[in-house]
């Protein structure tokens, strides 16, 4: 095999390999009755993200390490989406704890982390379809007050099933920065439809 | 050979890729800067992932390590910061971490009950006119082991990660106008005290509120 033919076909696993990875962050899907424009809600408060993941550990021990991994995770989450929020052009104030008292119209995010797998970056680097990294979690926009659902997003991350250096990098980590972007930009969409 | 030195600086190339830090400024920040005065840096909340310790260690030990972690960082950051502030790097000044700590105590506000403040609430009972917040996360993404056989197999390898994300809040309308995000990964031989330790150093370095250059 020539020279070219192997760079071309390093060229094609590596677009491959990052079409397969990542997997996507949906779109804010509207609830039926949802108002079109979110722009009356002034604070957004960000609750933590909670575990429901059904890990298949026997170990009790590894369980419950895997169990406050899950639910520290839920918690940082849930920390970059309030961030990301504070960086959009108009944000709202951004609340990480239930307001007490406040007259404005209060958006809460919520949600739960439901697949969380950190894989194996070693596994990941020499091998394909090994050690592969996961991350999937419902986000819900609800308000506050009357507790109506207001819009939804599905967030199903996955590195690269090809393994190799761009799957390595792939962290848990990574995927819920890059969800949190998203979640952030949907938000301010919302926000500010287009007139 | 040549195909694992190839490997090797592929492995070298994605630590720095991995190594960038993110610089978020509020476009009129200047405004901010112009009416602040004294920051008060907030106790650093760290979080450690559970499966850098051994098996066993229950949640109290590592809610313990993170408490006793994030008072170690509260100092060197504001150690760091009065390095530069020393050196006339900053048009604020910092209020004393030993004073933020005894109004925060004095109020009844844990870590945690922090939260349920907005940043203006959190300024005021502090007496200034902006708040710095800082989260922390430490991991271990390899054991030791598997790091010496990426090692000798790619030419790198991270055996320890640590995230930083620095905020600053304006205290009148509890605005994030200011943000720092780095992620830093450490080989073998690095330790994420030590790594913590320059994330401080950068943090300080990068850090706004520069006085203005003098026109030539």
């Amino acid at each position: 095999m020539t020279n070219i033919a192997l760079l071309r076909i390093s060229f094609v696993l590596a677009i491959l390999s990052l079409l397969t990875a990542c997997g996507t962050t949906s779109n804010m899907k509207q609830a039926k009755g949802a108002p079109t424009s979110l722009s009356d809600y002034s604070v957004v408060y960000v609750a933590d993200f909670s575990n429901k993941t059904e890990p298949k550990i026997r170990d009790v021990g590894k369980l419950e390490i895997y169990q406050q991994m899950v639910n520290a995770a839920g918690i940082e989450f849930a920390n970059m989406i309030g961030t990301n929020i504070e960086k959009t052009k108009s944000a709202p104030a951004v609340l990480r704890a239930a307001p007490t008292g406040s007259d404005a119209k209060v958006l809460r995010v919520e949600g739960e982390i439901t697949l969380f797998k950190r894989g194996n970056a070693f596994a990941k680097m020499m091998l394909p379809f090994a050690g592969s990294t996961k991350f999937n979690a419902n986000v819900r926009f609800v308000d506050q007050a009357t507790g109506a659902l207001v819009g939804e997003i599905l967030v199903d991350k996955n590195s690269s099933p090809l393994g190799g250096g761009i799957a390595a990098t792939q962290t848990t980590n990574s995927f819920m920065k890059g969800a949190a972007d998203k979640i952030a930009e949907q938000l301010e969409i919302a926000r500010n439809p287009k007139q | 050979m040549k195909l694992f030195q190839r490997l090797a600086l592929f492995g070298v190339f994605l630590v720095l890729l991995s190594a960038c830090a993110t610089v978020y400024e509020k476009g009129n920040f200047s405004e901010y800067q112009a009416r602040h005065k004294i920051l008060a840096i907030l106790p650093p909340n760290v979080s450690i992932n559970a499966e850098s310790f051994k098996p066993g260690t229950s949640p109290d030990v590592i809610r313990a390590q993170e408490n006793d972690e994030s008072g170690v960082f509260h100092r060197q950051l504001y150690a760091q910061f009065l390095k530069q502030f020393g050196k006339d790097k900053y048009t604020i000044e910092f209020q004393d971490v030993d004073q933020t700590n005894a109004l925060l105590e004095k109020s009844g506000l844990s870590a945690l009950d922090l939260r349920t403040k907005t940043r203006g609430e959190i300024a005021q009972l502090l007496g200034v006119d902006a708040t710095i917040s800082t989260r922390m996360y430490r991991d271990k993404p390899m054991s030791t082991g598997t790091a010496i056989l990426s090692v000798l197999l790619v030419g790198a390898a991270v055996t320890n990660e640590v995230q930083i994300n620095v905020g600053i809040h304006d205290g009148k309308d509890s605005r994030l106008i200011w943000n720092y995000d780095h992620l830093v990964s450490g080989g073998l031989i690095s330790s994420a005290e030590g790594m913590a330790k320059s994330l401080m150093g950068s943090i300080a370095k990068k850090f706004p509120y520069k006085p203005a250059k003098p026109k030539k």
